[in-house]
């Protein structure tokens, strides 16, 4: 076994790890943190301060009959939670993590694949979370999961727009579509949610919307469409619907902090004294941190808003968000050929 | 050896589901292995050593 095929496994391990604690953990937040809002306590009764929920939600999850309805297109209808997984489980690959360390004799940079396209390896696979949503809706057999399929797969084509305008936006000063670049970028200098708060706003809303969260869960809208594409998944199934949006939300917020919060770096603070693994752990503590702040305001928001309406959704996507990331756009070309950035 | 492994893999991936994609009676399956068709080639791609083509080829 060689060593880069060690280190590869390694550092995929790490992510791995790291997602699928999210699910469990965010659970218990969901809960509790708006319970905490609205004056009541939340669940505390499983573990202390409830901990334990998310391990008394699985075994009910396994233990819950798995059914599949009677006119649904079987292959696909198995199919489909599967997919779900695979642009959350997929998508971490190019998040950088660290700067290029020494470990154990071996030189390694801290990021599964350092590849020269990775913001648009990330994009592509992150796209290809529609087809499961598409495919869930359609092979239940039920009107409420394929209107719920229809919304999500127009809502996330229509904000992947805003949000791909103001990721280019966010690469151009660092003059790559390496993220390990754009944080280098952003240690030289000011964090991009400084110099490109505009573009910022965007990829937030962008974000709330490619995930559907509130104020944008109109897939899954309860007080019209039951729970929209995933109304007929019920069991482990339903958990993986589950999991991977959470999965999703944690990629993305990564996604957003590598691109406007620095990354794995901190201001002011200098990692490159500590050995290679230290380095590597302390990168990979800080943007957990980062991502943690960013999941606990989507719970913070979600609890707060109202839903928008399907019409109210397209007019903010078009004709609000899309000429916004423009202006941004040409307003970062024009810096940087002024050469202010 | 592992590439020419991959290689036969996916190209044998592509090739059938390309086939799946006109001979199919359900559109929906029809659709679902033309997007396996399109993620085989890009393997494909990522096998001569064109990342930038593979990523095209994916969305």
């Amino acid at each position: 076994v060689s060593a880069e095929l060690v280190a590869v496994l390694a550092k995929t391990g790490l992510w791995v790890f790291a997602l699928l604690q999210v699910a469990p953990v965010m659970l218990w937040l969901e809960r509790r943190a708006p319970a905490f809002m609205q004056d009541r306590l939340g669940p505390n009764r499983v573990g202390p301060l409830g901990l334990l929920q998310g391990i008394a939600d699985a075994v009910k999850f396994i233990f819950k009959e798995d059914t599949i309805p009677s006119g649904a297109d079987r292959g696909l209808f198995l199919l489909a939670p599967a997919l779900a997984l695979v642009p959350a489980l997929t998508t971490f690959v190019v998040l950088p993590f660290g700067p290029t360390v020494e470990i154990a004799g071996h030189t390694t940079a801290l990021v599964v694949v350092d590849s020269d396209v990775g913001i648009l390896v990330f994009l592509s696979l992150a796209s290809l979370g529609v087809y499961s949503l598409v495919l869930a809706g359609w092979s239940s057999n039920n009107k409420w999961s394929l209107i719920g399929s229809i919304r999500a797969s127009a809502q996330m084509i229509s904000y992947e727009l805003a949000l791909t305008t103001t990721v280019v936006c966010a690469l151009i000063p660092a003059g790559a579509m390496n993220l390990g670049a754009v944080v280098d970028y952003q240690r030289e200098g000011l964090w991009q949610v400084v110099t490109q708060p505009l573009g910022f706003l965007v990829f937030l809303v962008a974000a709330f919307a490619e995930t559907n969260r509130l104020p944008f869960d109109l897939p899954e809208a309860e007080s019209e469409l039951v729970a929209g594409y995933h109304t007929e998944y019920g069991s482990m199934r339903f958990a993986m619907f589950f999991m991977g949006e959470y999965m999703s939300m944690t990629t993305l917020a990564a996604l957003g902090v590598t691109l406007y919060f620095g990354g794995w770096s901190l201001p002011f603070v200098d990692f490159s004294g500590f050995s290679g693994l230290v380095q590597a752990l302390l990168g990979f503590g800080v943007i957990m941190l980062k991502v943690g702040l960013w999941l606990f305001f989507f719970i913070w928001v979600r609890w707060t808003f109202p839903r928008f309406r399907y019409d109210q959704l397209m007019h903010l996507g078009w004709k609000v968000l899309l000429p916004l990331a423009l202006v941004q756009f040409v307003a970062t070309a024009a810096l940087v050929v002024g050469g202010v950035l | 050896v592992t590439e020419i492994a991959v290689f036969a893999v996916f190209a044998a991936a592509a090739l059938v589901s390309a086939v799946v994609v006109v001979a199919h009676r359900n559109p929906v399956y029809s659709t679902m292995s033309l997007v396996v068709t399109l993620l085989s080639t890009a393997v494909l791609f990522v096998l001569l050593g064109s990342p930038f083509l593979a990523v095209l080829q994916v969305d």
